[in-house]
């Protein structure tokens, strides 16, 4: 499930990126969710002190995978089993989490707001 | 023969039995008629049901949507706790029964349900362990689901009393 839930999050991290998904606030602190276009299928993503949760859901709101990555596991998986997907999953959900938390923000345009006030100003 | 030597009585028999054939035709194609219109009008009272059926359900939620926000507003987080639940189920129940007639509030609605499960799954913690911020944005969402559903039920029953699907 790791290797396949890794292939989500790292297509969720690309279409944020194009700015093709837009995230919001979940419940939760540092939660933060988002639906496709179509409504049928949702992610949560979270990252919680060391633990980081990725979630997706189907139009019914089952949870179709729900991953909960501990730092300890990460370290121990790569130290027993030389399996390194963990640890990937866990950089991957907190990359997410923080590109999730800037959409949700709205950084960017806030950033391109400031930006242009200052040059209005500038202007004046 | 005396009948078919004489021409005067066959061509009244004639126009008579033409006369009778267009009459039945035309009975046939109003007794069509009048059945489609019955069928149409058979569809248009099941939708106009349905569509009061989809209100009074959506009445049904935005009243438990405006309770749970009052629950949470009174930091009754128990009885906030099992509305939630309830109003998860039966908000699942009704886009599922209703979708038909949801248009473009399908998605925000689905949005609500999501943001629902959240809820649920956060309020499953002890209620003291919620955070400051996590109890300003359950009032948000609770705020929000009760705005949305308020709405809702507003249209269905905007397009009821226009008696829209009759």
């Amino acid at each position: 499930m790791n290797e396949q839930s890794l292939g989500f999050v790292n297509q969720l991290i690309e279409k944020t990126e194009k700015g093709k998904l837009s995230w919001s606030a979940g419940f939760e602190d540092d939660q933060y969710k988002t639906l496709l276009p179509d409504g049928n299928l949702a992610f949560v993503v979270q990252v919680k002190g060391d633990v980081r949760k990725f979630k997706m859901l189907d139009d019914h709101q089952d949870i179709i995978i729900e991953e909960t990555v501990p730092l300890s596991e990460t370290v121990a998986n790569k130290i027993n089993y030389g399996d390194d997907t963990c640890e990937r999953l866990y950089e991957a959900i907190g990359n997410l989490q923080e590109l999730a938390c800037r959409r949700a923000s709205q950084v960017n345009e806030k950033m391109a707001k400031l930006a242009k006030a200052g040059e209005m100003l500038a202007a004046i | 023969m005396i009948l078919l030597d004489n021409p005067i009585p066959r061509d009244w028999f004639d126009w008579s039995n033409a006369g009778v054939g267009i009459v039945g035709l035309a009975f046939t194609l109003w007794a069509v008629w009048q059945a489609t219109g019955a069928k149409e009008a058979a569809r248009r009272a099941e939708q106009s049901v349905i569509r009061h059926n989809a209100e009074v359900d959506f009445s049904s939620l935005m009243r438990m949507a405006k309770e749970l926000h009052g629950y949470v507003e009174g930091g009754m987080m128990h009885e906030a706790r099992l509305r939630t639940t309830d109003l998860r189920s039966e908000l699942a129940l009704a886009i599922r029964l209703h979708e038909v007639f949801l248009g473009e509030q399908l998605n925000l609605l689905k949005e609500k349900q999501l943001d629902l499960t959240l809820v649920t799954d956060g309020l499953n913690r002890e209620s003291k362990d919620l955070s400051k911020s996590e109890r300003v944005r359950l009032l948000e969402i609770t705020g929000a689901i009760m705005d949305v559903l308020v709405g809702q039920c507003g249209k269905l029953r905007s397009s009821v009393e226009r008696g829209e699907g009759q």
